[in-house]
């Protein structure tokens, strides 16, 4: 591209100018030598100019190059790139001025656009820009202001999300697989702040390939969607305890109906016999004694139903730290009879972690209900023993009660195994199925989880995980 | 009679068998009265018992029982449709009032019908004894 060459004299006349300068300016050749460098130069740099003038003359500078604005005879503007040196005789005395001038105006319209782009995106999103090894090179203020961190502590680490572990892996797997290829991702990410808040960000992930087509940076932009993830969440939960309390209403009709009536159907019965007038002695006293053992059944019925509904209430009882060595000791004692006479073996290890802060009652009719409930369906074949457990996870504690007992035909009983008066074992007489009914709601209560394996004739194990 | 004729109560309710035999033994004489409080021993009676010999029976049957429910001892009776067909008419005998259960009773083609415990007047209800003639 010809440049626009000059020449000017000390005073900064125009003494030559070339066809393409003209051009650039719209003035005739003769116009132009008519007139200064300041009669074409935009007033506003008129400081700067006076102040290389002075350092010219002083002789401080040889050349000099600046942007600057010239106004076209139209009165338009035109930016130019110009480069100014000084040309001296042979003694080193300067004569004229030699200049070259590049017409700037449109790439300087194409950095203005691309730096207005850049405020807009820094307006509306959450932007940064990684190296290919997710560095991060750059933030901008919305995304330091939502994580909580001053920009330059952020500059130069890891890109957190990718450490951060409220991501499932496998989403991260394929984001890194997607850009790491050179194609745009999109999705739903989240991120820890500074404070430990969780915050969910929307984002759209451009990777700037290079010549061969490898991508140099990750360009991150995202706006912030954490009120709808969390009103999403929200109302999944709600779903999920309409669902549960509606199942629980199921259930209870049920138990009223089989369980409560069950027993009811028989004292209507038995008293309808006890009014025959032609029963012998004999006769009403058997009526009576079976009236005697409905009544009984039924009382246990109410008892139980009261358990149940009590522990949906109970949960504003005040945590406390307990250990859990002394639980099961505690538990042992009550247990102490049945456990000496049927000699059952309780062996606990609880060096990862021993105390737990939680509802004090809980725990201990956990642990009364697991025990007994191995004891209850221990094989008379083999020497009943009972290993209890704790580990730690992050920010929960694991509970494993391990017995050697009968066993649970899991692909067959599995789902009902917690349900209200289930009972799998038509051999044990005691078994009622209310206690794994009430320790699963008394841990879901307090934010846990139970989980069972069990194999038929080798023995069940029930793993229990409690906020800490 | 020229065949003996039977009744089976699978229930794992002892006080309400005592009932149900007294009002059984009001209406019908000269039968044979089968009970089973487990009902896994009553299926197995029944699935060996019927390979050999059939007599027109009688079959009550509790819904809410350890181990094997009333559903499950009717998901095995089903595997021998022909013979139940032919020789069994099964009455649910429960204490539940929910109309559930009633409707899951009404919908299987081999209940004859379902019985609100205490089984007391209600058993003049059934059919006759005999399904066959």
């Amino acid at each position: 591209m010809p440049l626009g060459m000059a020449i000017l004299s000390l005073k900064r006349k125009w003494i030559k100018v070339n066809q393409k300068l003209c051009d650039m300016l719209g003035y005739t050749e003769k116009e132009m030598l008519s007139m200064t460098y300041d009669d074409i130069a935009d007033p506003i740099h008129k400081k700067e100019n006076e102040e290389t003038y002075r350092k010219f003359e002083k002789r401080m500078i040889g050349s000099y190059i600046s942007e600057r604005i010239f106004v076209k005879k139209d009165k338009t503007n035109v930016w130019v790139n110009i480069t100014m040196s000084l040309i001296e005789d042979n003694g080193g005395a300067p004569i004229y001025y030699i200049s070259q001038i590049e017409d700037i105006t449109e790439k300087k319209k194409g950095l203005k656009e691309l730096s207005d782009y850049k405020i807009a995106l820094d307006e509306s999103s959450i932007v940064a820009i990684t190296d290919p090894k997710c560095i991060i090179n750059y933030v901008n203020d919305n995304y330091c202001k939502i994580a909580g961190h001053k920009c330059e502590d952020l500059v130069g680490k890891g890109y957190s999300i990718i450490n951060s572990d409220c991501n499932p892996p496998d989403h991260l797997k394929e984001l890194l697989a997607t850009i790491s290829k050179g194609k745009i991702w999109h999705g739903d990410l989240c991120d820890i702040a500074k404070d430990g808040t969780i915050y969910w960000i929307e984002n759209t992930i451009v990777p700037f390939l290079n010549d061969k087509g490898k991508p140099w940076q990750y360009v991150a932009i995202g706006s912030n969607i954490t009120d709808r993830i969390n009103a999403e969440h929200q109302r999944e939960k709600m779903l999920e305890d309409i669902v549960q309390r509606n199942k629980d209403l199921e259930q209870f009709a049920y138990i009223v109906s089989h369980n409560l009536r069950s027993p009811l159907a028989n004292i209507m019965g038995f008293t309808e016999e006890l009014k025959q007038k032609t029963n012998t002695e004999e006769q009403n006293q058997l009526f009576l004694d079976y009236l005697a053992v409905s009544v009984n059944k039924l009382d246990t019925v109410i008892n139980d139903l009261n358990n149940i509904l009590q522990v949906k209430h109970q949960v504003n009882e005040l945590k406390e730290t307990i250990s859990l060595t002394q639980v099961l000791q505690d538990t042992e004692t009550m247990l102490s009879n049945i456990i000496d006479s049927q000699d059952i073996k309780i062996k606990s290890d609880f060096s990862a972690i021993d105390e737990i802060k939680t509802i004090k009652s809980y725990l201990y009719s956990i642990f009364y209900n697991l025990i007994t409930n191995s004891i209850k369906y221990r094989r008379s074949t083999v020497k009943s023993t009972i290993h209890i457990k704790s580990k730690t996870l992050p920010g929960f504690i694991i509970l494993t009660f391990k017995d050697n007992g009968m066993g649970i035909d899991m692909a067959k009983q599995g789902e009902n195994l917690f349900g209200l008066y289930k009972r799998f074992h038509t051999t044990v007489a005691e078994g009622k199925g209310v206690g794994l009914y009430i320790t699963k709601t008394q841990i879901e209560s307090i934010g846990g989880k139970i989980k069972v394996t069990s194999k038929v004739n080798s023995g069940t194990e029930f793993s229990i995980q409690l906020p800490l | 009679m020229t065949n003996k004729q039977r009744i089976i109560i699978i229930d794992d309710d002892d006080g309400n068998n005592v009932l149900s035999t007294i009002a059984i033994l009001r209406v019908y004489e000269n039968i044979e009265l089968k009970i089973f409080t487990n009902s896994k021993e009553g299926i197995e009676y029944i699935e060996e018992e019927y390979e050999k010999m059939q007599l027109p029976t009688m079959l009550f049957l509790d819904i809410n029982m350890p181990g094997l429910s009333g559903w499950d001892i009717l998901g095995r009776l089903k595997k021998m449709k022909e013979i139940i067909e032919a020789s069994f008419n099964i009455y649910i005998l429960s204490s539940s009032v929910d109309r559930a259960d009633k409707e899951r009773a009404d919908s299987e083609k081999l209940i004859k019908g379902y019985l609100i415990k205490p089984l007391r007047n209600n058993i003049f209800n059934l059919n006759k004894l005999s399904p066959v003639n």
